[in-house]
């Protein structure tokens, strides 16, 4: 990509390619602060989905034995946390910006960019992220703890591997969300790409249902898929109702979409430079 | 009067007109409609795998809370087919193309409505009105409805239609003073539709009211279905039921027309 001009240059480059990464982080971030008294009313609608699921769980496993690990108490704590991680990992800004991006045309210039494409474009979104965890996480986090309280893993190790699953987590759901925005190279929108992941992630993810309660063939399907990484597998290291064990499969799932996601940016360029972007 | 009446066969005839180009290419319809009806049902999965695990849900079976689940689904599949121009009214808002309807001499609403509709979201009453019938077709057999009851069910679930279109009119008209509403949308819309899949009995006593006396969701299944299953309420849930959602469907038109003659236009 850069022509390589000595070492000390180069150090310079890459620091200021550093810099490239954070500031577009950092303009996201100051985007959405402008938008925080409409992003509150959005919180209330997200506190009030929370609650929903809640008095859901409570109604279905009121005292029943079928309820095994996942008790009324349990599974108030798994909605509140991944009403939670909902903001960090899928509530993302659409396709990341790539198509709207592909609509303009802007995408030509910023293939052309020095910076890798697809570590430039995720580290904008997170700024969003960020920004998402602040203000939407936060409150929301607060409501539900003063609700039904905040429960506090015991055991030191779970830290650890809950804020390793939380990275994944929102690693995974990035790269995912870079893959719906990179299809609209070839289908100039995403409506049915964007339509297909909030359904798999519904169905899929865990975040309403653990995905060990599905019926037959469902759960199978569900621990096999990436969205599992997102909900299911950090809730259940939050709740110490698993280890470090479970960030494996996530971190597979990582390892082969941010394959994807380099393979299909090496098409995206091929194919804006035959169509003479 | 005779505005409105001279609107009203306008209007239909755009519906018509919108209908016939969208069915010109009918390849992409029927795929559409599948890919909602399919998409839309993953819903209904999650209740039923909640369901399979735990036979009752507040004391409602699978079967009784289907009757729900497929009820909201008409009536909002529906509304998203006609009403989705108003469904993306802040755009107009937005960008100021309001101003266009206003020139119009008819009334604006219908003229919004009449520029659009997504017949590919029928997938979704589709899909509720298959789970409905399985599910009153069961309750039948087991003596719990019986064919009147049904059919009262199927009425009211295509006057439901009237809930989420003025629980969308309602948000709309608010952009008129906040012009950005994408987001009380949510609020208004998404999160009590999804609320109404299941017994409001089940939630506690706040979010209850808001849902049958605010937001009033309650009244597109639950409110008459309770009563049929024999569940709580009374006879006058049947009555009831049609005049509320009239009266809010009124208020909802009266909030939007107070909306437009306080509209100031963006001026993009």
């Amino acid at each position: 990509m850069r022509a390589a001009t000595g070492s000390s240059c180069e150090d310079d480059a890459a620091k200021s390619d550093m810099n490239a990464y954070l500031l577009s982080a950092v303009k996201a971030f100051r985007r959405h602060l402008q938008y925080r008294a409409a992003h509150m009313v959005n919180n209330a609608a997200s506190a009030i989905f929370g609650f929903m699921y809640i008095a859901i769980w409570q109604a279905a496993t009121g005292g029943h034995p079928a309820a095994g690990a996942y008790g009324g108490a349990t599974m108030a704590h798994w909605v509140a946390f991944n009403q939670v991680m909902l903001w960090a990992c899928v509530f993302l800004t659409r396709g990341l910006g790539i198509p709207e991006a592909v609509r303009t045309g802007a995408i030509a210039l910023e293939l052309l960019r020095p910076l890798d494409f697809h570590l430039y474009v995720l580290s904008r979104e997170l700024g969003s992220v960020g920004y998402n965890l602040l203000f939407r996480g936060l409150p929301l986090a607060v409501v539900f703890g003063i609700v039904v309280g905040v429960h506090t893993p015991s055991r030191a190790a779970t830290y650890l591997w809950l804020l390793c699953a939380v990275a994944l987590s929102i690693y995974i759901g990035l790269c995912l969300q870079y893959l719906i925005g990179i299809s609209a190279v070839w289908t100039m929108q995403i409506r049915a790409a964007n339509h297909l992941f909030f359904t798999l992630h519904t169905a899929f993810s865990g975040f309403l249902v653990p995905i060990d309660l599905l019926p037959r063939p469902f759960d199978t399907v569900a621990r096999l898929l990436p969205f599992a990484a997102l909900h299911y597998d950090p809730a259940r290291i939050y709740l110490e109702m698993a280890g470090a064990e479970a960030l494996a499969w996530p971190a597979l799932w990582a390892a082969v979409l941010t394959l994807a996601c380099r393979g299909l940016t090496i098409a995206a360029r091929r194919r804006l430079e035959v169509q003479g972007g | 009067m005779s505005g409105f009446m001279s609107g009203l066969s306008l209007y239909l005839r755009s519906v018509q007109a919108a209908m016939r180009a969208k069915m010109q290419y009918k390849g992409d319809f029927v795929t559409g409609l599948l890919l909602y009806a399919v998409l839309s049902a993953t819903d209904f999965l999650m209740i039923a795998a909640i369901l399979t695990r735990f036979p009752r849900l507040g004391g409602w079976d699978v079967y009784e809370v289907g009757l729900l689940y497929g009820m909201a689904s008409i009536a909002t599949g529906l509304y998203r087919t006609l009403g989705a121009e108003l469904h993306a009214f802040e755009r107009y808002l937005v960008r100021g193309e309001f101003d266009a309807l206003l020139l119009r001499p008819r009334p604006t609403l219908l003229t919004l409505l009449g520029r659009n509709v997504e017949p590919e979201r029928l997938g979704n009453a589709l899909q509720g009105a298959i789970i409905l019938s399985l599910c009153a077709h069961r309750l039948m057999e087991t003596g719990v409805l019986d064919a009147l009851e049904v059919a009262y069910v199927a009425a009211a679930s295509l006057f439901g239609t009237l809930v989420p279109f003025s629980l969308a009119l309602l948000t709309a008209a608010v952009g008129f003073w906040v012009v950005r509403v994408d987001e009380l949308q949510t609020f208004v819309m998404y999160a009590p539709v999804s609320a109404s899949h299941y017994p409001l009995t089940i939630y506690p006593g706040w979010l209850r009211a808001l849902l049958t006396g605010v937001l009033p969701v309650g009244f597109m299944n639950f409110v008459p279905v309770q009563y049929l299953l024999g569940k709580g309420g009374g006879p006058w849930a049947l009555w009831l039921t049609p005049l509320v959602i009239a009266g809010f469907a009124l208020l909802a038109y009266g909030f939007w027309r107070l909306g437009e003659r306080h509209y100031q236009s963006t001026g993009t």
